[in-house]
């Protein structure tokens, strides 16, 4: 009825080491391997896109800041073109009014002087032709001192009234 | 009903199937011969699930399979503590060869756990691991002093239990295939029809699982109690 066969646990036992060893290289150890692969590798894609993410945050940080510098440039640049050109414009306005201001003096003063000329040489005619007329008039040359008086004063005279 | 009676009472001992005709003649019972093609079934289905192992895009079997594995390894971590990873590949060959031997019952072949020396033989491995881990992590003095805890008045309780433990493993495993082979036997003998198909669902699959989780769940619970916060 109920016995023990010691050949049955002996074999017993060695079936399930046999299974064991065998179960431990084929069926645990593969599997395991492949287990312990997968995770190795979702550790690594997840270690690469943190460090991916990382550097776009950097280098996302350094464009803006470049970006910045750029503009603060762009605005200076502009600050200081129109500054010059500011100065360029009133130098060349100056310059042309101060050109104008000297034609028109010029423009002036040679009148002035034309007239001067004009005046100048008109009265030593008529002073000549004055002369002329009265040594006619008088039939004699007046080259004494009262007679000469008498002719500037006449000039004179005739001048204011000119 | 005489009949069945001696049939029954048959049923408690093993066929041999032949004899090894060396060293005076090994005699090989059919429970040895039924674990042979067990295990040669399942060293096949085993080669067969793992020769194309992908670590992306892994299959539907290979998925089923890995789910089981790592429940197999949670379910060890959980009980035995921190040095799990050793005792989890002898569990689970312990569970795959006890659920296979305990369901083979509907395939017509005798259950080789339905054989006392079968269960007795996975009791004294079940030893063999629980004392062995006990003395292997705490060392040899280590080993000893764990008979004393958690107190010393508990000492003649520990060490029978090294020989209840198996016993109780053993005798456990064996009774409910055997309760479970008779019962069916009975019931085939008076209602060959429809019923024995319906009880065998749950005599042979789910008792025969159910004893699976018990001896499995026994033996990690047991080392985990021999090993786990040895510091």
């Amino acid at each position: 009825m109920l016995e023990f066969h010691l050949s049955t646990i002996v074999f017993t036992i060695i079936n399930l080491l046999v299974l064991f060893f065998f179960f431990r290289k084929f069926l645990f150890g593969r599997v395991n391997a492949v287990l312990e692969e997968r995770a190795r590798l979702v550790q690594q894609e997840l270690d690469e896109a943190k460090a991916s993410n990382d550097q776009a945050k950097r280098l996302q940080q350094s464009c803006q800041e470049k970006l910045d510098h750029a503009h603060e440039e762009a605005g200076r640049i502009l600050a200081q073109a129109q500054a010059q050109g500011k100065k360029e414009y009133e130098a060349l306005l100056a310059a042309a009014q101060e050109d104008a201001h000297k034609v028109q003096r010029d423009a002036q003063n040679k009148l002035a002087a034309e007239r001067e000329t004009m005046l100048r040489d008109a009265r030593q005619e008529m002073a000549q032709l004055a002369l002329l007329a009265a040594s006619q008039v008088a039939r004699q040359r007046l080259d004494s001192e009262s007679d000469r008086a008498v002719v500037q004063d006449f000039l004179k005279e005739a001048g204011e009234g000119v | 009903m005489e009949e069945f009676k001696e049939m029954l009472i048959s049923e408690l001992g093993t066929e041999q199937a032949f004899t090894i005709p060396i060293c005076g003649g090994i005699p090989v019972y059919e429970s040895v011969v039924v674990s042979w093609i067990i295990m040669a079934v399942l060293i096949l289905a085993v080669l067969l699930l793992t020769h194309d192992l992908k670590v992306l895009n892994p299959g539907k079997l290979q998925c089923a399979l890995e789910y089981a594995v790592s429940f197999l390894n949670d379910f060890t971590r959980d009980s035995i503590g921190p040095h799990w990873k050793p005792f989890a590949p002898y569990l689970g060959t312990v569970a795959v060869y006890i659920a296979c031997a305990n369901i083979i019952g509907i395939f017509g072949l005798t259950p080789p756990t339905k054989d006392l020396s079968v269960t007795t033989a996975l009791a004294l491995m079940s030893l063999c691991v629980i004392y062995g881990a006990q003395f292997r992590y705490r060392g040899f003095l280590g080993g000893w002093k764990q008979f004393a805890k958690p107190m010393p008045l508990l000492l003649p309780i520990n060490l029978m239990e090294i020989v209840i433990r198996p016993l109780a493993l053993c005798m456990r495993l064996f009774g409910n295939v055997l309760g479970a082979f008779i019962i069916m036997e009975m019931l085939k003998y008076l209602v060959p029809v429809i019923l024995p198909a319906i009880f065998s669902l749950y005599f042979d699959l789910f008792d025969g699982l159910i004893q699976t989780v018990v001896f499995v769940f026994l033996t990690a619970l047991f080392t985990g109690e021999g090993i786990r916060d040895e510091d």
